[in-house]
């Protein structure tokens, strides 16, 4: 689709999972720029370019966060509430991405104003197909409030 | 009248009552016929005698007459002593008190006086109103005028005899009066007898006695009364048995229930308390009744009482309370339910209380609930984190698939590690699951051991890592003897020291240190120190957590400090971490309640 490179935030601790992501997004026609941090902690330093992601050009805002629940240290929803209460990043769009299909998740998760959430399917196709359309939607269709 | 409605009169037996009936009764009468005796007298005597004495003048005169004028010698003489002779010698009635004779010279030739006494009293004879008599004749012969003969008479005799008659009735009347009263005292005597047993009986049954029974006697309807009774009586002592059997079951309801009841009036008066209730507060059962909740309650609980009291009685409907009991002062949690007492008009007339102590029910749902959170904890936990292998391995089996057809040596050798590394964890995290499932099911029964030789012992076991790593070891060598499972204890010694030698960062001069001391509450705590990486506390309790790790990379699933922490707390103890922050080491804590030996 339309030419600017979209950067993506990926918060995720399981490596295999982020990089099944990573190649999945990679063979998507929407060009995009990925950027892994493994728990809630680095998500929000990343986020208030803190520490090691002061850098504005290393680490630029992201125009979407993929944002999976469980992590070390600070937890997704912990991650999740800080971005949707603060001013400046509530309006970056947040997709949870997560194993997890506990109703309690769900609804804690829209409570918290989550733009999506999104179950890790086990079957590697559907894996793959998901990633495709999340692309294709977030970064094709979806008027990103950034651009 | 109004006598026979003093007290006096009320006072009366029925015997005494009738006796003065029939007394007065009877004295009227004898009254009433002294009267009437006097007057019947009265009535005619006068007149009968008036004509049967002028009878008699008359019958005087021509005797006199006769005597003096027959002969004609004496024609002109009068001879006095001869008319004397024949005035003394005539008989006259019986009722003649004088009789004389006087002259033409007013002179009293003869003169007579008989006197007739008076029996009867003066009133008998004023009641009769007879008087005397007096009969005057004077004496003429052929016009020559010669004296006066004169009669008189008294109505004592008649009157006398009148009173005789009349002190034999009087005494024919006293005579009849003590034959009424006697029979009156045998008759009545035993017709009123049956009913001073009956008297007798109702005395005792009312003292409480319901076996007694009236003996059947006396008159027919009399015996009907005292039948009625008998069956009256009967009646009672049943329905008072059933009801004594009801009450002594409610009784022993009442005492045997742990629920501690009470019951209030209107007043917010105890009117009864169970045994149970009484007990709690170290009183007895009877000391409730007739006071009220300021004598047992301090005045500001005792308020709050009230004031849920009248809510219930003003709005009429049950109040269920659950609250920490102050008044027993253990703390404990009570559940009171307070219920109003309607009359049949609808109106609230008591108030129906019990309470019950609820302290282990709300303990156990505690721990239910507690229990129930970490069941769901664990199950989300072990679902999520068996699910991401899974993912993992089939993901990369897919990507397998794909860069085989590609011929992607490089990618394939990267996909096949990947999967091998994702089954090892799932092997690991399935092991880590029944190791802990294991805890609390499998207790191995407790020992005394001595925590010194616990920690030695982890120590021999971890002797390579700390060898490796150049840690310096120490351990407090006379810590206190404690009584658990020594084969789980071991195992937390050797948790909170593996991570205190894994965790060691960069230091250079690793320690570790494992000792024991007193806390500020008094509570002995062990503690494992080190100085290493430290740990930011805001993560303190996190790191307690099922499959929780601070480090994505670091070895192991994250199971340790769950392991340790489930096994603490199945000995009833507590732990925690404290640390000044990064790189200033930390210090893990745990307390082990003495536990009976």
């Amino acid at each position: 689709m339309k030419g600017e490179l979209l950067n993506i935030l990926l918060v995720e601790d399981n490596e295999d999972h982020a990089e099944l992501i990573r190649r999945s997004l990679e063979e998507n026609q929407v060009a995009n720029r990925i950027y892994w941090v493994q728990d809630g902690e680095e998500a929000l330093d990343y986020l208030y370019q803190r520490g090691t992601y002061a850098d504005k050009t290393k680490s630029p805002c992201p125009h979407l966060i993929l944002l999976d629940l469980r992590l070390p240290k600070i937890d997704g929803l912990e991650v999740l509430k800080t971005i949707k209460t603060d001013e400046k990043l509530k309006s970056i769009p947040v997709v949870v991405l997560t194993s997890s299909e506990s109703e309690q998740d769900i609804c804690k998760v829209y409570a918290l104003h989550a733009n999506s959430y999104l179950v890790k399917p086990l079957d590697f196709e559907k894996f793959t197909k998901l990633m495709h359309d999340l692309g294709f939607y977030w970064l094709g269709w979806n008027v990103n409030p950034l651009k | 009248m109004t006598w026979f409605t003093s007290r006096l009169w009320a006072r009366l037996n029925l015997v005494p009552r009738l006796s003065l009936v029939v007394t007065l009764s009877i004295l009227l009468v004898a009254i009433g016929a002294v009267y009437q005796s006097a007057q019947y007298i009265t009535r005619g005597t006068q007149n009968e005698l008036s004509v049967e004495y002028n009878k008699q003048m008359e019958t005087l005169e021509s005797v006199v007459l006769a005597t003096l004028f027959m002969e004609e010698k004496i024609h002109h003489n009068f001879d006095l002593e001869q008319l004397t002779g024949v005035l003394s010698k005539f008989k006259y009635g019986k009722d003649v008190t004088q009789i004389s004779f006087r002259d033409t010279t007013d002179v009293a030739a003869f003169n007579q006086e008989i006197t007739i006494q008076l029996n009867a009293p003066l009133f008998f004879s004023s009641w009769c109103g007879l008087e005397n008599i007096y009969l005057n004749r004077p004496i003429i012969v052929e016009g020559m005028y010669y004296g006066l003969l004169s009669l008189s008479m008294s109505p004592n005799r008649i009157i006398n005899q009148a009173w005789g008659y009349y002190l034999y009735l009087v005494r024919l009347m006293f005579l009849s009066l003590a034959i009424v009263l006697l029979s009156i005292w045998f008759v009545l005597r035993k017709a009123l007898h049956p009913l001073l047993s009956l008297a007798e009986v109702s005395k005792t049954l009312t003292q409480g006695d319901l076996s007694v029974r009236v003996n059947i006697a006396g008159s027919p309807e009399l015996q009907t009364v005292l039948l009625n009774f008998n069956q009256m009586a009967a009646s009672f002592q049943a329905t008072l048995a059933a009801l004594q059997k009801s009450e002594t079951i409610n009784r022993t309801i009442l005492a045997s229930l742990s629920q501690k009841i009470f019951l209030k009036d209107r007043n917010f008066v105890f009117l009864s308390v169970n045994k149970a209730y009484a007990e709690a507060h170290g009183l007895k059962a009877e000391e409730f009744v007739g006071k009220d909740d300021f004598a047992f309650y301090p005045a500001e609980l005792a308020r709050q009482y009230r004031a849920d009291d009248r809510e219930v009685m003003e709005t009429g409907e049950a109040k269920d309370i659950e609250e920490a009991d102050i008044a027993l002062g253990k703390g404990c949690m009570t559940r009171t339910i307070k219920v109003p007492i309607h009359n049949e008009a609808g109106e609230v007339t008591a108030l129906l209380g019990s309470f019950e102590d609820i302290t282990e029910r709300k303990k156990a749902e505690q721990q239910l609930e507690q229990k129930n959170a970490e069941l769901e904890r664990f199950t989300y936990t072990i679902s999520h984190d068996l699910k991401s292998p899974i993912i993992t391995i089939k993901g990369f089996l897919g990507s397998l698939v794909a860069d085989a057809k590609a011929g992607n040596m490089e990618r394939m050798e990267n996909d096949i590690k990947r999967i091998a590394g994702a089954t090892d964890k799932m092997q690991a995290l399935l092991e880590d699951v029944l190791e802990l499932s294991r805890i609390g099911r499998m207790v191995q029964p407790s020992i005394e051991f001595s925590m010194t030789s616990a920690a030695q012992d982890a120590i021999e076991v971890l002797y390579g890592m700390i060898r490796a790593k150049g840690v310096k070891v120490t351990i407090e060598p006379d810590m206190p003897v404690v009584f658990a499972d020594l084969h789980r204890i071991r195992e937390v010694m050797q948790n909170l020291i593996e991570n205190a030698v894994k965790y060691m960062g960069n230091q250079t001069e690793p320690q570790v240190a494992v000792g024991c001391r007193f806390l500020a509450d008094g509570r002995q705590a062990y503690f494992v120190k080190d100085n290493g990486l430290g740990i930011d506390m805001k993560f303190s309790d996190k790191i307690f957590g099922l499959f929780e790790k601070l480090a994505p990379h670091s070895e192991g699933t994250g199971i340790g400090l769950a392991l340790v922490k489930r096994i603490i707390e199945l000995h009833h103890g507590t732990i925690w971490v404290e640390s000044a922050g990064l790189e200033q080491g930390s210090t893990f804590y745990f307390t082990l309640p003495q536990q009976p030996a």
